[in-house]
């Protein structure tokens, strides 16, 4: 690689620029780094040095019916996202790399609004029109609220999928005789196969961590363990959070290590 | 836009020539079966998204629209006392509605009570009127005593009796201005306009919601923030964009890594790092820097340094796609024709990056505008954005109409400066993987 540009400026400049991006993409960390070890601290306080190393507040998070509850509900519902995204998602991105797609901007626009709109004004306007259908306080509900948050991280992973992928692949095998649906099932799906796992991560990860549309949409029934952390948070702080929270971070880093290792392969 | 032609998964069997297929006979037929084809293809190409799209129109445009409706909805007054608002239009304000009216209101307010519908009219009325719910029962129960029902004096009298404010213009000017069933009244008071009046119809003193001053402080917190997040982020996309490979890929990855951390727990983590008796005050603490605990938690610094902290990969990674298409070989061309390293960067490079910090600038103003979440935890009571208002007013004061014009104000607001991004976003939006 040639393009060292910044070894253009001199010392003078270069190691305050480092030293600057440093400290910006420690910082960035810094909160998480101090946080999360506090759900090993044997005593209920959030400081350091710990007196003692123990594992209590996982024993708890993992023995409170509330919690177990929540966590259940959560992945229920983060799995029934992901189904539904993905396979919305995947549908639309390949519709919408075909150039002969009418409006393709537009339509990609809608397709990925959902990040933008803020999710109050999607989660209110969710709620009332759930009202008159008797969708709020259901899963279904929230399955359906998810999905939309979901999806445009399916349709972008995909889409970036499919812009490396050989159309000409495809009039391969229609050429030896494959039906549309043979083909994609046979050549089109295992070769976007990473794409799709990427996005399919993707969409569970954002179900599992979504919180304004339940505090929204759902009931006590559809308790998540965003949910509860965001009671905690609230009301009383307590560090069996943070040992949800840690548990957290671990599932959502593993699939993210999944994700990042398909999309290098692909 | 993408690399290849006209190809595409349904368009696998339809790519032999149509006018092969079509009639030979006359150049029309072939014509118009050309076109037949080309409608077909075109219907084929938008098939695959057309479920997402169909969800998408079900999900989120017809729930966007009944915000809209919501907003504009206003059949509480007109809904519970039709004649009386009928009545009414006759009426000049100035003096008190003759008898007659009052019966007609009383009457109706009876009806309304065994209808289900008198608590949502004092609701309603309370909106705009100080009190308004306790006139409106007050007046109700007023009504159950012994009195003359075929005199319409009697029914003035009573009414008057049981709540003096029957006896002033303003409950009487309130119901006759809502004689429709939709009104612009959420979006006046949504946008600060005063709208509450006190009995005796003069405007009231009493200030719930300071509108404008919550929206020029989402302005001006999002405008913070996204300065911010440019002046921290442009030297670290500068440094990704000009590293190469394993070094962009660590540097990438730390800014990632929070990226896809749970926006609650990175929320969370704040919280615990800055609480009165968190970390950095013990720390301070400990070092015998600080022997009364900071304030840190519930104020405007901490919710514009969480913010920045969750804002930043959104700002960062649309300039790194930027800076890495700048041709490296200018600036060396400058550096050559004698510019100093500085100006070099500023004449050559910056220019060039401008639509990278413009897009990412622009993402993360429109992000901050709706932001919900980490001001609602980290924040204090006045660091509270529009979105928090929306969330209170939905769920906790179950005030739809106004939470549904707030919502139309921030949407419209944010839509205005998101317009020249959605293509950026559709073309840039992948990097972020």
């Amino acid at each position: 690689m040639s393009r060292r540009v910044y070894s253009e400026f001199p010392a003078y400049i270069r190691i305050p620029l480092y030293a600057f991006v440093g400290i910006a993409l420690l910082l960035l960390m810094l909160p998480l780094a101090v946080a999360l070890p506090i759900s090993i601290n044997a005593d209920p306080w959030f400081t350091y040095p710990f007196r003692a190393i123990s594992l209590r507040w996982f024993t708890q998070l993992f023995s409170s019916p509330l919690w177990t509850g929540a966590m259940v509900n959560s992945l229920v519902i983060a799995v029934s996202t992901t189904a539904v995204a993905t396979i919305l998602g995947t549908l639309a991105a390949i519709g919408l790399v075909n150039p002969r797609f009418p409006f393709r901007a537009a339509v990609m626009a809608l397709a990925i609004s959902p990040m933008i709109v803020p999710v109050v004004v999607l989660g209110l306007g969710l709620f009332i029109f759930f009202s008159p259908l008797g969708l709020n306080y259901s899963f279904a509900g929230v399955v359906i609220a998810h999905t939309i948050l979901a999806s445009p991280f399916v349709v972008i992973t995909v889409t970036a999928t499919l812009t490396r992928f050989d159309f000409s692949l495809m009039r391969a095998a229609a050429g030896l005789g494959a039906g549309r649906v043979t083909a994609f099932r046979t050549v089109m799906l295992p070769i976007i196969a990473p794409g799709v796992a990427a996005g399919a991560i993707f969409a569970f990860a954002s179900s599992f961590d979504e919180v304004v549309m339940v505090l929204f949409i759902a009931g006590p029934q559809q308790r998540t363990v965003p949910k509860q952390m965001f009671t905690g948070l609230r009301e009383q702080l307590d560090p069996t959070i943070l040992a949800a929270a840690a548990v957290m971070i671990l599932l959502t880093s593993c699939l993210m290590a999944v994700a990042y290792n398909a999309n290098r392969k692909r | 836009m993408l690399p290849y032609g006209d190809v595409g998964l349904f368009m696998t069997q339809d790519d032999a020539p149509a006018a092969k297929r079509a009639s030979p006979t006359t150049g029309v037929d072939v014509r118009s079966s050309i076109r037949r084809d080309s409608n077909r293809r075109t219907v084929l190409a938008a098939l695959p998204a057309a479920p997402l799209l169909i969800f998408l129109l079900l999900f989120m445009v017809i729930p966007l629209g009944s915000i809209l409706h919501t907003s504009l909805s206003d059949g509480e007054i007109d809904k519970a006392l039709p004649r009386t608002t009928h009545a009414l239009s006759a009426w000049d304000g100035e003096d008190l509605p003759p008898p007659a009216v009052y019966m007609m209101l009383g009457r109706e307010l009876e009806a309304a009570s065994s209808a289900g519908s008198l608590r949502p009219l004092g609701r309603r009325v309370g909106y705009e009127l100080s009190r308004g719910m306790q006139i409106i029962l007050d007046g109700h129960r007023g009504l159950s005593g012994d009195f003359d029902r075929a005199d319409p004096q009697g029914w003035k009298a009573e009414l008057i009796k049981a709540e003096p404010a029957w006896g002033q213009r303003g409950i009487w000017s309130v119901i006759k201005r809502h004689n429709g069933r939709y009104s612009a009244f959420y979006f006046r008071w949504a946008t600060g306009i005063p709208v509450k009046i006190d009995a005796d119809g003069r405007s009231s003193l009493e200030t719930a919601y300071e509108f404008r001053s919550i929206y020029l402080r989402t302005i001006l917190i999002s405008l913070i923030v996204t300065g911010l997040t440019i002046v921290i982020g442009y030297p670290v996309a500068y440094v990704i964009a000009n590293s190469s490979g394993g070094m962009a890929a660590v540097l990438l990855f730390f800014i990632l890594l929070p990226f896809w951390t749970s926006l609650l727990v990175r929320t969370m983590s704040w919280i615990v790092f800055l609480q009165t008796n968190g970390v950095l005050n013990n720390a301070l603490a400990g070092m015998g820097l600080r022997s009364e605990p900071l304030s840190l938690l519930y104020t405007r610094m901490a919710t514009i340094i969480a913010m920045i902290q969750i804002q930043l990969p959104f700002t960062v990674l649309p300039m790194i796609s930027v800076m890495r298409a700048i041709p490296v070989n200018q600036v060396k061309a400058a550096r050559s024709l004698g510019a100093g390293p500085l100006l070099a960067h500023a004449t050559i490079f910056l220019p060039q990056a401008i639509p990278g910090v413009a897009a990412g600038g622009l993402l993360t103003f429109v992000l901050c505008l709706g932001f919900y979440l980490t001001p609602a935890l980290v924040g204090g009571p006045s660091d509270q954005m529009v979105s928090f208002f929306i969330a209170r007013f939905t769920n906790e004061e179950l005030n739809w109409g106004l939470a549904s014009a707030l919502s139309v104000v921030l949407i419209v607001a944010a839509g205005i400066v998101a317009l020249p991004l959605a293509r950026h976003v559709a073309r840039h939006s992948s990097d972020r993987i």
